[in-house]
């Protein structure tokens, strides 16, 4: 059996940086710290992390970050956390559960009228939908994914999210699948709140997260609890971030998270050089038979498809279990979007890369593809 | 070769459900073919890790590679609990015996 080929980096990354393992034992045996609680280290690494991603966020006050255990929390604490002027809330079919399953669950409990605003073939907003809901309902917030997890087309979200301010709403950004990949700019967004993860495209490890929150908006925290600061109060503190966190944090994890971030600062991953190699896939997978999903304009590295005369699960388990190409079948945890890409009930498979992915690991997936097709060469 | 665990994978939009066994040994060619008895099987021998599929006539469906320990097994809506339960009886019958 050869080696794994390692093609699911939208749902989490790998290989790592090479600094990642070592910081985080390093913190793993270090006394424990808590900035604010015991200790006196000479830096805080929880402060920065929090720099390090304010620069890649475009944020000007890294205390308006607020690190969590994944862009899903991050994405809780806002949804729960806002005092919305009215309750229509627009999102998209291209949402990830992460959005989708909190917005129903407001729902059901009578807090928020929630509209859906369909995307195309390609994965992406309508926008004209997008823009007409906008004017007629004036939600108070507006969701929307800034990539597909499932098409990796990018939506044009300074424009939609211009046009939900124009209206008076608030706008949340979800960049799980682009932060480190795209440069990103809070403010040229648009975005009023932008959650993020810190295991895809920035290349941390699991558990990390965080959410930005622009100055101005006072969210009600999600968890309360111990601070180690201003513990006379009996609601959680008013400043940013410790107002949304709450608890011991992963101390090893964040650190570990901004040596990745800094490691990446010095290495920066080449656009050219991934779009080329995804142009490859594409074209390979094409020409072996496969019905990829079309993506125009920009986009991340990521190419779904599926294979005539395989069920989808099947395509993904024989991929990986028979040839060692790891990836990801089925709905991608974004149920409504396939009603667009016409891939229901089965869903799609899905080829994610990064910047680590090589020429001779896309031909491989080729190759298996093609004898999944075609039989031996 | 013994049966070492039972792990729900996910349930379907059918309303069925797909669990994974897992065994103490490795699927070999014989037990494979044991499992697919009277049933259809598509097998894809020429892939590096040869896979296979068993479509039973009660609506399971059994997928996996050779030189794995695990399947996944699709169990149908209908009668799901009965099915199951002959189907885990049934793979304790021609689970290979300890020489």
């Amino acid at each position: 059996m050869p080696q794994p080929v390692y093609l699911n980096n939208a749902a989490t990354s790998f290989p790592k940086p090479p600094p990642l393992g070592k910081e985080v034992c390093s913190w793993l045996d270090a006394l424990p710290f808590h900035a604010g609680r015991s200790g006196s280290p000479a830096r805080d690494p929880l402060q920065s992390c929090r720099q390090k991603l304010a620069r890649i966020l475009g944020v000007a006050d890294p205390a308006r970050i607020a690190l969590s255990r994944c862009a899903t929390e991050s994405l809780n604490i806002a949804l729960h956390g806002l005092r919305l002027k009215t309750p229509t809330v627009l999102a998209s079919a291209a949402e990830h559960n992460s959005v989708l399953r909190p917005l129903f669950l407001l729902r059901r409990m009578g807090r928020i009228d929630l509209h859906l605003v369909p995307c195309d073939g390609q994965g992406r907003v309508r926008r004209g939908e997008w823009l007409r809901l906008t004017k007629e309902l004036r939600p108070a917030l507006a969701v929307l994914t800034h990539a597909s997890n499932v098409t990796g087309a990018v939506n044009p979200v300074t424009e939609l999210f211009s046009a939900v301010h124009e209206s008076g709403g608030l706008t949340l950004l979800d960049a799980s699948q682009t932060a480190g990949l795209l440069r990103l700019d809070a403010g040229e967004l648009q975005s009023d709140l932008l959650a993020f993860t810190g295991h895809k495209y920035l290349l941390g490890p699991t558990g990390t997260g965080g959410l930005y929150v622009r100055p101005g908006i006072d969210l009600d925290p999600l968890l309360t609890g111990g601070t180690g600061v201003r513990s006379d109060l009996q609601e959680m503190p008013p400043e940013m971030p410790m107002r949304l966190e709450p608890g011991t944090p992963a101390t090893p994890l964040f650190a570990g998270l901004a040596a990745c971030l800094d490691w990446q600062e010095q290495h920066p991953p080449s656009r050219p050089s991934m779009d080329r190699i995804l142009i490859r896939l594409e074209d390979g997978m094409r020409r072996a038979g496969a019905q990829v999903i079309a993506v125009s304009g920009p986009r991340t590295p990521i190419i779904s498809f599926t294979l005539p005369g395989w069920e989808t699960a099947d395509a993904g388990l024989a991929l990986e279990k028979g040839f060692g190409i790891i990836c990801r079948a089925g709905l991608h945890c974004a149920p409504l979007i396939h009603e667009a890409l016409g891939t229901l009930p089965g869903g799609a498979v899905r080829f994610s890369l990064s910047r680590f992915t090589t020429d001779d690991e896309v031909d491989a997936a080729v190759d298996a593809v093609r004898r999944m097709l075609h039989g031996p060469r | 070769m013994d049966l070492v665990e039972i792990r729900e994978l996910e349930d379907c939009f059918d309303g069925g459900s797909k669990l994974e066994y897992r065994f103490s040994a490795a699927i070999g060619d014989e037990f494979m073919r044991r499992m697919a008895a009277g049933s259809r099987l598509d097998f894809f021998p020429e892939f590096p890790r040869p896979f296979f599929k068993i479509f039973h006539g009660n609506g399971i469906q059994v997928k996996g590679v050779l030189g794995d320990s695990c399947v996944e097994v699709y169990f149908p809506r209908a009668d799901m609990k009965k099915i199951r339960r002959q189907f885990e009886e049934e793979i304790g019958r021609l689970l290979p015996k300890r020489s």
